[in-house]
């Protein structure tokens, strides 16, 4: 009986094993290409109070003070890797990268992520942005 | 981003159910007394489920495949090492929560890692540590398995070898960031000599190969120069030469791997039931508890992966060697995305000492290289190659999230 259970499962571990496998390639090939599916354009934009001009969002935008941000923010209270906007079906989301001075979104600091509605005041450091889909 | 973190739940989810699988079968097949064995090994599950949440969210950006990979590895070594040895799987997972601490640890220190580089005096500290610590199994050390590398403190047996591997490449990356002259060169080859001349005389011949290498990989990275790679290299076979002649030891294991048929029940008895092993276990395997892992001498720590092999198969240990080669291929990542040369140095030193060891052990098993007794990192059991190995991935992960610091940031003045 034990015989016949564990040569039927040798199968089945051999198959999550590669299946398991699979997925961490998947997550390398994402790492790889996937970056270019995130530089579709959407229509929501960012923008800035302090009269900076306007930014487009892409699926997925990434905020700080790195040149390989996708929005550059030259301001000493910015992070480097600040914060990041990400489209997740229709909803628009912020998540907050472990910034020294924090995000807030309509006064409130985010503490891992926080939905963004239409016309809301983002404020990284001491930035301020509106949001408008 | 959303693709990524859902893929990588996914493949937590697969090293949930191969966990829960095999261990379904092993607890029918040992029949475990009392209920502690079975609780404590169920507490793995949560254990990883944690670490994976809380490293997704303190570290957005972190390298989350490390700590999907590390804990498949370790799922496969508690599964083999319940397996051929049920009474240490207690302590392996102890091993386990204590390594995920120390990797949180190491990747915050190591996010300010510039502190290691600023430490003064560091050249000479860091190199007496190394010596001190070597050298102190001269003197308290125990032999163990044949090479007198341990330290015991009561039960707790530790291998000062494996601290000295990080402190060390700390101290070349140091070093090699300003000093790239032939004489410097030549000095760092005199030391590294010194110290795999110790390792050989304790008869610790994997490490000494892996710190020898190490050395020659993060050289050649640093000054880009063929020469000292191919001075090296010809050193290596010298060496080699020279301690065959010299050495009892490495003489066995020399003719143990140019013929393991000579002595079967006498020398070359590992490296003879590994093979046999191996061969048992064909593409697929014989299936958990079915092979005879038992007759390998040290299945649970150096000959893990012939267990493994026979037991789940050429595919089985394929997949174990696949994993390492995207750790391996994340750690180059990290190097090369390094803020700056001290990090990159670093990685490039952690990421070719850890690859190297599991070379060195996995071509030791299949008879490729000759046999020298490391572990496999994550797999084998045993507590310091454990820890060492989450020290290491968590320095990797420090340097990849670590911030560019060109820009001092002010805090908030209101």
């Amino acid at each position: 009986m034990y015989q016949l259970a564990a040569n039927i499962l040798k199968y089945v571990l051999l198959l999550l094993i590669y299946l398991f496998l699979y997925r961490v390639f998947k997550i390398i090939y994402l790492d790889i290409k996937g970056v270019r599916k995130e530089r579709e354009v959407t229509k929501a934009k960012l923008v800035s109070l302090s009269g900076m001009g306007s930014f487009n969002l892409f699926e997925v935008t990434t905020i700080g003070r790195a040149d390989d941000c996708d929005i550059v923010v030259e301001n000493p209270y910015v992070s480097s890797k600040h914060a990041m906007i990400r489209k997740k079906g229709k909803k628009y989301i912020i998540q907050d990268l472990n910034s020294t001075n924090g995000t807030f979104v309509n006064g409130k600091r985010v503490k891992n992520i926080a939905r963004l509605k239409n016309e809301d005041v983002i404020k990284l450091g001491n930035e301020e942005y509106r949001f408008l889909i | 981003m959303e693709e990524y973190v859902k893929t990588g739940s996914k493949a937590m989810k697969d090293v949930f159910l191969i966990f829960v699988i095999a261990f379904m079968l092993l607890f029918i097949y040992h029949k475990p007394q009392g209920f502690d064995t079975i609780y404590f090994t169920i507490a793995f599950l949560p254990l990883i489920y944690i670490v994976y949440y809380l490293h997704v969210r303190l570290f957005p950006m972190g390298e989350i495949q490390l700590i999907i990979l590390s804990s498949f590895l370790a799922e496969m070594g508690l599964i083999m090492i319940y397996r051929v040895a049920p009474d240490l799987i207690l302590k392996q997972i102890a091993w386990i929560f204590i390594g995920f601490i120390l990797y949180f640890a190491s990747s915050y220190a190591s996010l300010h890692y510039d502190f290691f580089y600023k430490v003064k005096y560091g050249d000479y500290m860091y190199l007496a540590i190394s010596f001190i610590l070597l050298f102190s199994t001269f003197i308290f050390g125990k032999e163990i398995g044949g090479s007198k590398n341990w330290l015991t403190f009561g039960s707790v047996s530790v291998q000062p070898s494996e601290v000295v591997k990080i402190i060390y490449i700390i101290y070349l990356a140091r070093y090699l960031k300003d000093h790239k002259t032939t004489n410097d060169i030549i000095k760092i080859g005199v030391i590294t000599i010194l110290i795999v001349g110790v390792l050989v005389i304790e008869k610790d011949l994997g490490t000494a190969l892996l710190f020898y290498l190490t050395t020659m990989f993060m050289i050649f990275v640093a000054t880009s120069s063929v020469l000292y790679t191919g001075v090296g290299t010809a050193f290596l076979g010298i060496g080699g030469v020279i301690s065959y002649f010299l050495f009892n030891h490495v003489r066995v294991r020399i003719q143990a791997w140019l013929n393991p048929w000579m002595d079967v029940p006498g020398k070359t008895y590992q490296i003879a039931q590994s093979l046999f092993a191996i061969g048992a276990g064909g593409f697929f395997g014989t299936g958990l508890g079915m092979g005879h892992p038992e007759y390998i001498p040290v299945v649970a720590s150096d000959f893990i992966f012939s267990a493994i092999s026979e037991e789940f198969g050429m595919l089985g240990a394929v997949a174990i060697i696949l994993v390492y080669f995207v750790i391996m291929y994340r750690g180059i990542k990290v190097a090369l995305d390094a803020k700056d040369e001290f990090g990159a140095l670093i990685a490039i030193g952690l990421t070719s000492i850890f690859s190297l060891q599991v070379f060195t052990i996995i071509g030791g098993v299949i008879k490729f290289i000759p046999l020298t007794g490391v572990t496999l990192p994550f797999v084998s059991y045993g507590g310091s190659s454990m820890v060492m190995s989450f020290i290491t991935l968590g320095m990797l992960n420090g340097i990849a999230v670590r911030e560019d610091e060109d820009v001092e940031q002010y805090e908030p003045q209101h």
